[in-house]
């Protein structure tokens, strides 16, 4: 049989007590604070890098701000091969997606009504290019010693952009969800390029 | 069985595990406290994207710039329960925007600004950053963090990070939601 024993505390326990419960006022008010604060929405908030718009999009729209080209600042080098994608909008949500690398051009869609989703294809497509530029610059640099050859097979494949260009009533969704895409599929040199329906906005 | 009979004096509960589950609760939340948020209440509702990371700890300097598109519904100002202020504020927003044009909202600026109005700002951010840089704009390392909202126009998006471009900024970064 337990019995909870009474005993008159003596003056160590009502000190040891007493500490005990501030700390735990002060531990009570310490997570009411955080749970004030705590906002599980935010916990899944995150970044995507990107380049900023190459060195001949950022160009004066209107004659008067011509002087605010800034100074010449380390702009990504040249590149050597380039896939342009373009992105029209159809609805909110659905959008076509048209890719040009030289002469070869490629039409996808995203249409939910739709059974198959051609962004898969587009995915497909992209990484299927991005393991043929990998290889021949792999077969290219081949006979480097191996420190320089993951330097030069950086710098290289860095050579290879991707600039996407939507139309300028796109959805910035639809836009995220392409260059997602591309990023996916491998390519690290990914630019925003500007609206290829807006006058002076193609190339 | 426990024995409550006797009279006088105090029983002692044990606090231990209570302090126990507080703390363990404590440390809880201390983890996934996120201050930054304070900066991010502006009601956007950002994209998806599968290879985002995790928000890296930004500098002091960085820049956040939150961006959506006027929509006239939500903002009447003869809606139910509203203060005086709220009414004011979205009577003077309805003057100013027209639907769909692009709004933007800066930490420390309470008001919702035009793009072009974004322009003047970012080239004073900029100005005062390399002022404090000593003057050279090679050492302005602060970031432009564009939290866009996923209705915005791709043309007001663009517009704002070439903007950040020609004010002299170099790195920008988007907020999205991340999934795995």
């Amino acid at each position: 049989m337990t019995t909870l024993r009474k005993r008159k505390p003596d003056s160590q326990d009502r000190a040891s007590m007493a500490y005990v419960t501030s700390m735990l006022d002060l531990a009570f008010q310490l997570v009411f604070f955080f749970v004030i604060n705590f906002d599980p929405s935010r916990e899944r908030e995150g970044e995507m890098q990107m380049s900023l718009p190459p060195k001949e999009e950022a160009r004066a729209q209107n004659p008067q701000d011509v002087r605010d080209v800034p100074p010449k600042t380390d702009d990504i080098p040249p590149l050597t091969d380039e896939y342009k994608v373009y992105v029209d909008r159809r609805t909110d949500d659905d959008f076509t997606i048209r890719v040009e690398n030289g002469l070869v051009k490629k039409d996808f869609s995203r249409d939910q009504k739709k059974q198959g989703n051609e962004l898969e294809e587009f995915k497909k497509y992209l990484t299927e290019q991005y393991q043929q530029k990998k290889e021949k610059i792999e077969e290219q640099i081949s006979d480097l010693p191996p420190g320089e050859k993951e330097q030069k097979f950086t710098e290289e494949i860095e050579r290879v952009g991707v600039r996407v260009r939507g139309s300028h009533n796109l959805n910035w969704g639809s836009m995220v969800q392409v260059i997602d895409v591309c990023r996916q599929s491998g390519f690290t040199n990914i630019s925003p390029a500007s609206p290829h329906d807006k006058p002076g906005g193609d190339d | 069985m426990a024995d409550f009979s006797d009279e006088g004096g105090n029983v002692e509960p044990d606090l231990t595990p209570l302090l126990d589950m507080v703390l363990q609760l404590l440390m809880f939340f201390v983890i996934s406290v996120n201050f930054k948020t304070a900066h991010f209440k502006y009601g956007v509702q950002l994209p998806v994207a599968q290879s985002a990371m995790p928000f890296e700890s930004t500098d002091s300097s960085d820049l956040i710039i939150n961006l959506k598109p006027y929509v006239s519904s939500s903002m009447d100002p003869d809606a139910e329960g509203l203060s005086v202020e709220e009414q004011e504020y979205r009577r003077r927003v309805r003057e100013k925007f027209s639907p769909g044009d692009g709004m933007a909202r800066v930490p420390r600026v309470d008001y919702d600004m035009r793009i072009i109005e974004l322009k003047f700002w970012l080239r004073t951010q900029f100005e005062f950053l390399q002022r404090e840089a000593g003057g050279d704009a090679s050492k302005v390392v602060a970031t432009i963090i564009l939290r866009a909202d996923t209705s915005t126009n791709y043309e007001d998006v663009y517009n704002v990070m070439n903007l950040s471009k020609l004010a002299g900024f170099r790195r920008i970064k988007y907020g999205v939601i991340y999934e795995r």
